[in-house]
């Protein structure tokens, strides 16, 4: 490619710069929001500043106890942290062996569980939530941490497995063959060649599973009882009550649940591209 | 014949064993989706029968106190257990002052706790203001405020073992004028289920034996390429059609259906075993060739089981139940009237299923265009070698894809707002009028661009990360090879880029395509469906006959459309493009 005239690059960078904004902007005023006193911050101001510096809504998100005085915000966080990492660990274990097997086996039942898979996104959640909860029930995991968790896992597989399936097959096999001629097992393969060499698509994968478990308030609202045993966007909903709505909790709530996801796009921002598409442009 | 003896050897009783426990949980996953359907039943049934007890105690009672004032209450309600009568606003006619509780009388009921009067009082009296309404505004008065259930079984008190308590409330009317309210409420012990937690038990172990017994039927011999012409007797064909698998679900039917005799208990189980057995007979042959494989390669499967054990028990298990109940209202088998009642348009409501699935089409293609569109050119400026601060452009137009998507929902709900959204405020900068973009009054117009915007804002980084994606693996080679050949920028990208995208765009956008046409949080929560159902997309209406009409067959039944409609679409799309054919080779 030739180098840019001078004017060309003002052009990309004032739009590009332009985009940025438009698309940061809305998130300028959930925090102008969040750090004004109480609701003042909802008003119709283009100023992405708070007029007033306040942590009141922060305190007051964070410090909200239940009626019975047990420290609600702590617990809910606590819930949610165990709940998104339990998920991301089980998730990684059910999708990468099982993507493994699709990309490097072929046996009855694959097509069709790969099949299976890409149809199962198809399905309507409202669909199972009744069943969903007559299955817990019957399993006793119903409001219990275990429960979501191993939901979760699951909602996170059809997705997980296709990406990584697709990594998986970049991979080239004359490296397995000669881990072979070594006298390698086949789940030494998986373990030490295989996995180490996805790490991008692997993290990715973590991503979405976290995501899932850290984001999702329908189930978690559905399949648990106790204010105690939600996890924190259950409550970030509840600020939005129908009769009226308290924006600058919502919106100091929201950076709060928000932010450790963000930062993890952050940090994962590198395999995000190499490890989402690897396996669809191999063709 | 030669290869059955063959085979004999290898099948040990670990074999044997391992064939038994997955025969099992087939069929115990079946009789335990039946089992968990009935006792769900059961629980309705027992629930509509009290309801309809105290329902009718409590329309006697308000004819009662219409003919002969509120010392009628006590009169002749021998099954009810307490007794309340309230009066709201209006007239004063039995001479009682307004909003005091007339008559709390406890007739017959042995579990009676003392209750605290006032508090008691005070909700019935926000209940009755709130019937109250139903009745100014001519509306009936809906099901789930007229009826109430408490269950105690899982409270402390030992004496409330299997106890609930059922309550119905009643408008008294007379003379066209609302008086206040009668309650009628009753402890009943609640019948113990019809399918035991014993006959669970005896159920799985017959279910084991059967495994167990099925596992020595011979393998069918492999299957040998029929010649054209030559006629199969019927005898071996019926032989080739009995494989152990086939005899395995029809046995999950039988074992299903027993249950069900057994407790006596018809309807959903019995459909859900007849599904089960019509399944097992279709997809036998599959099923089949599975259960061989893993007796082959038993290594193989291991990796696969814990991801699909999953599944079938958190997903595939549970659409099925969904699918079941869609041809059930009250828990009553109703065919296909759900069916109906969605497909058939009404005169009343303002909108029907074709002009909510009309609307849905227009939001998936519009948003995936705009997601598409937007991401893709995005990826383009930001592919280029020489850009400076590429990685952070790329980093902070990501962020929207990190923001769950209901809080983005309710963002954007905020910025347009009528009265203290940004929006506004920047049409004002700009000189231009305010627009009532959401809620009370608002345009189809205002109500369709809010929501686009959100979804757009929310779905364009997906597109982008996936074409950057592509773009990168794309050889440098190729542009060196067109620039030779004196391509223009334009023939550049539609000869060389585009080809190479599609592999990683199709599936991108087939996926786009499904998640738009169940966004059920924007729509949900930015526009509700205003005005008057007109941006409403099928999955909210779903939400809507789940949640607010409390008719979960109709919503499983709106569902079961939305999963047709997706499935077509994923197969003509797949059959177009062959977006899935490199995944299985």
């Amino acid at each position: 490619m030739k180098k840019q005239s001078l004017w060309g690059s003002v052009v990309t960078h004032g739009t590009l710069i332009f985009i940025t904004l438009a698309t940061l902007y809305p998130l300028f005023i959930v925090l102008r929001i969040a750090f004004s006193p109480g609701d003042s911050g909802a008003n119709a101001s283009l100023n992405p500043l708070p007029r007033e510096w306040s942590l009141d809504n922060f305190e007051a998100v964070v410090t909200a106890t239940s009626s019975r005085g047990e420290w609600l915000f702590g617990r809910q966080l606590l819930n949610s942290i165990i709940i998104s990492v339990a998920t991301t660990i089980l998730g990684i274990f059910l999708a990468t062996t099982a993507a493994y097997a699709f990309s490097r086996f072929r046996f009855a039942g694959r097509k069709a569980g790969l099949m299976a898979f890409l149809v199962s996104q198809m399905f309507p959640g409202m669909l199972m939530m009744v069943p969903l909860y007559l299955i817990l029930d019957a399993l006793g995991l119903l409001n219990a941490s275990l429960g979501l968790i191993v939901v979760y896992a699951t909602t996170a597989i059809p997705f997980a497995v296709w990406m990584l399936k697709g990594y998986f097959d970049t991979i080239p096999k004359d490296l397995e063959e000669s881990a072979i001629m070594d006298g390698a097992s086949q789940f030494t393969i998986f373990w030490r060649i295989i996995l180490p060499l996805s790490m991008p698509a692997v993290a990715v994968t973590a991503l979405f599973s976290f995501m899932t478990a850290w984001n999702e308030f329908v189930l978690a609202f559905t399949l648990m009882e106790e204010p105690t045993s939600f996890t924190l966007p259950v409550t970030i909903y509840a600020y939005v009550g129908e009769q009226s709505v308290e924006w600058g909790k919502f919106a100091a709530a929201s950076i709060i649940v928000s932010l450790p996801v963000v930062l993890l796009f952050f940090a994962l921002q590198r395999n995000l591209v190499g490890g989402l598409t690897a396996g669809g442009v191999k063709g | 014949m030669s290869e059955r003896v063959a085979a004999a050897p290898e099948r040990r009783l670990y074999v044997r064993i391992a064939d038994a426990v997955a025969l099992t949980l087939v069929i115990v996953t079946v009789g335990g989706a039946a089992v968990g359907l009935t006792r769900w039943q059961d629980a309705h049934t027992f629930r509509k029968i009290v309801e309809q007890r105290v329902g009718v105690a409590a329309d006697q009672l308000a004819a009662a106190v219409v003919a002969g004032g509120p010392a009628a209450a006590k009169v002749g309600l021998d099954k009810a257990a307490s007794v309340h009568v309230v009066t709201s606003g209006g007239t004063d006619d039995f001479g009682i002052a307004v909003g005091s509780v007339v008559a709390v009388e406890w007739i017959q009921d042995p579990l009676a706790k003392p209750i605290d009067a006032t508090v008691f009082a005070q909700d019935l009296l926000n209940r009755s203001a709130e019937l109250d309404d139903y009745h100014t505004k001519k509306q009936p008065i809906p099901p789930d405020r007229r009826f109430a259930a408490a269950d105690f079984s899982d409270d402390d008190d030992p004496s409330h073992a299997g106890v609930a308590l059922f309550a119905a409330v009643a408008p008294v009317i007379k003379d066209g004028v609302y008086l206040g309210l009668v309650r009628v409420s009753e402890r009943v012990i609640k019948p113990a289920p019809s399918v035991s937690t014993a006959m669970v038990w005896i159920g799985i172990l017959l279910a084991l034996a059967l495994g167990f017994a099925l596992s020595f039927v011979p393998k069918p011999a492999p299957k040998t390429e029929a010649k054209k012409g030559v006629k199969v007797p019927v005898g071996e064909r019926l032989k080739a059609f009995v494989t152990p698998e086939r005899l395995a679900f029809a046995g999950a039917a039988i074992v299903s259906i027993v249950v069900v005799l057994l407790g006596q208990s018809f309807g959903l189980v019995f459909w859900t075993a007849l599904m089960a057995g019509v399944a097992g007979l279709l997809g036998g042959p599959g099923f089949a060739s599975v259960v061989r494989g893993v007796r082959e390669k038993p290594g193989v499967y291991l990796y696969v089981f814990p991801a699909m054990i999953g599944m079938i028990v958190l997903v595939f298990i549970p659409f099925a139940m969904g699918v079941a109940l869609a041809f059930f209202s009250d828990g009553e088998f109703t065919g296909l009237s759900n069916f109906k009642e969605i497909l058939v348009p009404s005169d009343t409501a303002h909108t029907t299923f074709y002009s909510t699935t009309g609307f849905t089409v227009l939001w998936t293609v519009s948003n995936v265009v705009l997601h598409v569109g937007i991401g893709v050119s995005l990826a383009l400026v930001l592919n280029r070698e020489n850009l400076r601060l590429k990685s952070l452009y790329r980093v902070l137009l990501v962020v929207p894809w990190a923001v769950p998507n209901y809080i983005t929902a309710l963002i954007w709900k905020s910025l347009f707002n009528p009265s203290f959204g940004a929006v506004n405020g920047f049409l004002d900068v700009l000189g231009l009028e305010p627009v009532n973009w959401l809620g009370p009054g608002s345009s189809f117009a205002s109500n369709y661009i809010a929501a686009l915007t959100t979804n757009t804002w929310l779905g364009f980084p997906f597109m982008m990360v996936v074409t950057l994606g592509a773009l990168q693996s794309i050889p440098k080679d190729l542009y060196e090879a067109a620039d030779i050949d004196g391509a223009t920028r334009f023939q550049k990208f539609w000869k060389v880029t585009l080809p190479l995208l599609k592999p990683a765009l199709v599936p991108a956008i087939i996926l786009g395509v499904i998640w738009t046409f169940n966004m059920f949080n924007v729509i949900y929560l930015v526009t509700g469906g205003a005005p008057e159902n007109e941006t409403n997309i099928l999955v909210t209406e779903a939400y809507y006959a789940f949640k607010v009409l409390n008719r979960f067959g109709l919503a499983a039944a709106y569902s079961i459309l939305i999963f047709v409609i997706l499935l077509l679409y994923g197969w003509m799309q797949n059959r177009m493009t062959r977006a899935t054919e490199g995944a299985f080779e």
